[in-house]
């Protein structure tokens, strides 16, 4: 058996002169729980479409269970449950008919209605019509149709899109439970980095298309230099002169700047930059940098401009 | 087979409550009530004893002409636009083409669904003809309906009307699942019933899918034939055989020509 659920070779896909996605090679351990990480319009959904078989690569192939997916793609998709952006429900429906239909085109047992209604405890609201379901039923409903056919992947996008924070928790803990108890490999896609962070495995940061990191959450953390934060009275002139010099700082929105920096004798050596160039520096701080702090590097070394993902710092 | 048993039953559960499985059974009510009002305006003319082909199949044959030639490409249009939105307004398509199933099952199963709307709005109004024809023998009596049911010529009224409207189903469906827009599928099949209804007093009309239901079944039905002076000589075939195979190969094309699109919604 192979040790990857997911690995794709040279994955590209273009739409007319932009290519969406590029030379991506995914590997995603089996038992993992994969979260795969950019900004909005990095390419996530697209690289999800194609290991889904919904739109074709232009180059590069895609493996699933150590299988090729473009010969073996009814065999494969039968393994695999997916939740692709928002889910698709039938409004006029109840959350059961609704899964008795994709039970029907399955072909799976009936009941595994009953099994995945109570997974995701949709049990009393099952016989309602989705169209009254508030936005996180209907989000736990995508999930259990995912869930329908015991897939042994589960590729989810964005799948707390629309839930408060209660229910992007029991979301969390849900994915966290899987692999062990089901074992199931889940590929999950996010531009929220704190999300992300608190149930992977393995990260993949993908930023305009190209895969910028890819590995276990700790060889991430072995990446990590040193956050540098720096307040100065003229931040905007700061960010010039530090980027004139090569370094990579950014605002966040704020007053202070923050970069990363390899060792404590690089402040010293920013401080004095600054100094030089007549600007007063009042506050140096340099502490561990944060998974979001190489997240951002990352994307912003690609030579983009990024969207910064949410919980950044303001 | 059996994946386009599984398609075609999951179709089954989608109409459930649905306007277009309503509408399946509301438009012929409407068509006879129009017909109704009509023959309580004409029941004079109704009283006469010398209607040359009598009440019942004056009353069907009209009904029918009026189903065929106006309503059904409108009903087809708007069935096959109401069955495509359920997946267009529920984006659909990218979980039933990441299930194990095959695309082209799923098409055809939406095919199929929608023909056997009409199939069923057509059955329904037959019934609803022979139904009100009872009602006027017996509470409108001297009209004419007194006279034997003539089940048979409503039967092949129906059948051929049916057969001949597989063509347009076919083009309509794939209007209806390549576009996602209500208006387009909509726009497309108004423009081309009106234009019908010029097309079918010219000799086009025997390769003009809109026109091909009540062509097909005026010409199956030898009384009917008369009464508008023959569109064709002798019996149809040759228009059956175009819409029904026609129907059949368009169905194939559509399926491919949807099937193999990306699916970025």
């Amino acid at each position: 058996m192979t040790e990857w659920a997911i690995s794709t070779s040279g994955l590209t896909r273009r739409f007319g002169a932009l290519t969406a996605v590029d030379q991506v090679d995914l590997r995603v351990p089996r038992g993992s729980v994969y979260g795969f990480l950019g900004p909005n319009g990095a390419g996530k959904t697209t690289t999800i479409r194609m290991l889904l078989g919904l739109i074709r690569a232009h180059g590069g192939e895609v493996m699933l269970l150590g299988r090729l997916l473009r010969r073996n793609r009814r065999a494969l998709l039968g393994q695999v449950g997916a939740l692709v952006e928002a889910p698709s429900l039938y409004r006029h429906l109840t959350g059961r008919e609704n899964l008795e239909l994709t039970r029907r085109l399955t072909g799976c047992q009936r009941g595994r209605i009953d099994a995945v209604l109570e997974t995701m405890q949709l049990v009393d609201a099952a016989d309602r019509k989705v169209g009254g379901y508030s936005s996180g039923m209907r989000q736990r409903l995508g999930l259990a149709l995912a869930l329908l056919c015991e897939p042994s992947l589960l590729v989810l996008d964005e799948p707390t899109n629309g839930l408060d924070p209660a229910g992007i928790r029991e979301m969390r803990e849900f994915v966290r439970r899987l692999p062990e108890e089901q074992g199931v490999t889940v590929f999950l896609s996010s531009h929220l980095l704190g999300e992300v962070e608190q149930v992977a495995t393995h990260i993949g940061i993908i930023h305009h298309g190209q895969l910028l990191f890819q590995g276990s959450v700790d060889e991430l953390h072995a990446e990590l230099g040193e956050r540098v934060t720096i307040a100065v009275d003229r931040p905007a002139e700061a960010l010039q002169v530090l980027g004139e010099a090569g370094w990579h700082a950014r605002r966040n929105g704020s007053e202070e700047l923050y970069l990363e920096a390899n060792s404590r004798s690089d402040a010293a050596m920013l401080n004095e930059l600054l100094v030089q160039k007549g600007l007063n520096v009042y506050r140096l701080d340099v502490a561990q940098a944060t998974l979001e702090d190489t997240f951002l590097n990352l994307t912003e070394q690609s030579g983009h401009e990024t969207n910064y993902p949410e919980g950044s710092k303001a | 087979m059996r994946y386009l048993a599984r398609a075609l039953s999951a179709e089954m559960l989608k109409a459930k409550r649905t306007l277009a499985l309503g509408l399946a059974l509301i438009a012929p009510v409407v068509v006879i009530g129009v017909q109704l009002a009509m023959i309580w305006d004409r029941r004079a003319y109704y009283r006469q004893s010398e209607i040359p082909r009598g009440a019942w199949m004056e009353y069907g044959a009209e009904t029918m002409v009026l189903w065929g030639l106006l309503m059904l490409p409108l009903f087809v249009t708007l069935e096959t636009a109401l069955v495509a939105q359920w997946e267009h307004a529920s984006a659909g398509w990218k979980h039933l083409f990441a299930l194990p199933v095959p695309r082209s099952a799923i098409y055809a199963a939406k095919q199929i669904a929608s023909a056997l709307l009409i199939g069923l709005s057509i059955l329904a109004l037959t019934t609803l003809i022979v139904l009100s024809g009872l009602s006027m023998r017996l509470w409108l009596p001297g009209l004419g309906f007194e006279a034997a049911i003539p089940l048979w010529a409503f039967a092949n009224y129906a059948l051929t009307m049916f057969l001949g409207a597989w063509l347009v189903i076919a083009i309509q469906t794939w209007v209806a699942q390549r576009w996602s827009s209500f208006a387009v599928a909509c726009g497309v099949g108004v423009a081309m019933t009106v234009a019908g209804v010029l097309v079918i007093q010219s000799e086009w009309a025997s390769y003009y899918p809109w026109t091909l239901p009540v062509l097909v079944a005026n010409g199956f039905s030898e009384e009917a034939m008369q009464s508008l002076n023959g569109f064709t000589d002798g019996l149809p075939w040759r228009e059956l055989l175009f819409a029904t195979l026609g129907g059949l190969l368009f169905a194939v094309w559509g399926g491919r020509n949807v099937t193999r699109r990306d699916v970025v919604c």
